[in-house]
């Protein structure tokens, strides 16, 4: 015999539709805000999104601090300090690159200080001395009312800058060439050629360092003095015995175009036009010293 | 003007100072060679209607006695590997001078010139065809009768702006 049960539906089906409707209740009812939830949760989850938006306030946050307190700067000054002292020790000409505009002056000037004290005990030992030239030269010192020292020196250094060449430190390419009037030139290309070879002849022979440079040479009646920077080299062509004012003048120069040039400088793929604006400069450099015997004998 | 430095390199006597004076009017003196192994020259060329001023470093022969300075290079924008065509040891030292170079500063344009096409009874270079790899651009010249030397400036002046 068998046994019938009565059937009755089963009470999932029920349930599953309730479900069903439910979760379509829910969805109507939560979706908007259920995207709001799931939109925040990505924006904490994911640091990229945390990096941008504090990205957009970090300038004006910082601004603020500072505003109130000394806490930031506080905070930031090992960080600096260390990050400071891992540049210099990964790659030290980056740093000396940049601080050579700064550093120029400031050494001048401690050189200034030391070589004025140096004329100061010039002019202690020239005033001991004691002969025909030099009364009349103490003579003429009280008469302009310079110092014995600067008389002596304009009685005994002569010179002229004839030629300044603003050189490629890489290429060994002419930038710029200036000339004072009447002086014969060569094309200032093959020049800069060869003084960039004889420099670098010098350092290949002697194993000098890439930035060590050789800062003068004679020829006959003319001396040649170079001043380097990173990225280009200034060449004065003198007439006579220069005086240190000449290579100040070229370092001033020389620093003035690596400040006002730099991009060009380091973009330079041998079109010198970027650096016509530089001939003012150079011709800052065309000094003339003449030791005729007037007050007013440097010119 | 736009200027470019170029290098001259080769073995001793192959002949790349004459190339250089059949190209250019020298100003400096031979003996800077002998001095501090190089001389400047420079020609102007036209490129496509542009001039180019190639300032030419003219290197000290370089073998296995005097090796070539690198110094020289820095800053180059391309040069000129020169072998004589009666010396096949001349086309082994140019490959070296090639590879020495190449080591050092990476891969620059070239031409190599297969130099003294006069001596055509002496030749002993073949086509110089272990020179041609890496797409180089192998001619032949002569200083003496100046055959092929014009052209072979120009073509380096086009590589360099091209």
């Amino acid at each position: 015999m068998t046994e019938t049960t009565p059937t009755s539906p089963p009470p999932t089906t029920h349930r599953g539709a309730a479900d069903e409707d439910l979760a379509l209740l829910r969805r109507l009812l939560v979706t908007p805000e259920q995207a709001e939830v799931d939109a925040l949760r990505l924006r904490l989850d994911d640091p990229r999104i945390h990096a941008r938006d504090v990205s957009g306030v970090l300038a004006e946050a910082i601004v603020l601090r500072a505003r109130e307190d000394d806490e930031l700067q506080r905070a930031l000054q090992p960080i600096f300090a260390r990050t400071l002292r891992l540049a210099i020790q990964e790659d030290p000409a980056l740093v000396a690159d940049a601080l050579y505009p700064v550093l120029g002056p400031a050494i001048r000037k401690a050189v200034a200080h030391a070589l004025r004290d140096l004329v100061q005990s010039l002019n202690r030992i020239l005033s001991r001395a004691f002969s025909i030239r030099a009364i009349r030269w103490r003579w003429e010192a009280w008469r302009s009312g310079r110092s014995f020292a600067e008389v002596v020196l304009a009685h005994t250094l002569l010179y002229r800058v004839e030629q300044v060449f603003l050189i490629h430190a890489d290429t060994g390419l002419v930038l710029q060439h200036v000339a004072a009037p009447d002086v014969p030139t060569e094309d200032p290309s093959l020049v800069a050629g060869m003084l960039t070879a004889i420099q670098d002849f010098v350092r290949d022979s002697f194993g000098a360092g890439e930035r060590e440079t050789l800062d003068e040479f004679e020829v006959g009646e003319l001396v040649v003095w170079i001043a380097r920077g990173p990225e280009a080299v200034i060449a004065a062509v003198i007439r006579g015995t220069p005086l240190p004012i000449v290579r100040t003048t070229l370092e001033e120069q020389l620093e003035r175009v690596h400040l006002t040039h730099r991009e060009a400088l380091q973009a330079f793929d041998g079109d010198a036009s970027a650096f016509a604006d530089t001939g003012a400069s150079l011709e800052d450099c065309l000094l003339v010293e003449v030791g005729d015997r007037s007050p007013g004998g440097g010119a | 003007m736009l200027e470019k430095k170029v290098c001259m390199v080769g073995a001793p006597g192959v002949g790349k100072t004459s190339l250089v004076r059949r190209f250019v009017e020298s100003v400096f003196s031979e003996r800077y060679h002998s001095t501090i192994g190089v001389k400047v020259d420079k020609k102007v060329v036209a490129v496509d209607g542009r001039e180019l001023g190639l300032v030419l470093w003219d290197l000290e022969g370089a073998d296995e006695l005097t090796p070539l300075s690198l110094a020289y290079f820095r800053g180059a924008a391309g040069y000129l590997l020169v072998v004589d065509g009666t010396r096949a040891t001349t086309l082994e030292a140019a490959r070296e001078l090639r590879d020495a170079t190449e080591a050092q500063l990476g891969s620059l344009p070239h031409l190599v010139l297969l130099n003294k096409t006069d001596l055509p009874d002496a030749w002993a270079v073949g086509d110089g065809a272990i020179l041609a790899g890496a797409g180089a651009d192998v001619r032949r010249t002569s200083a003496k009768t100046g055959s092929g030397v014009e052209e072979a400036f120009l073509a380096l002046g086009a590589r360099l702006l091209g």
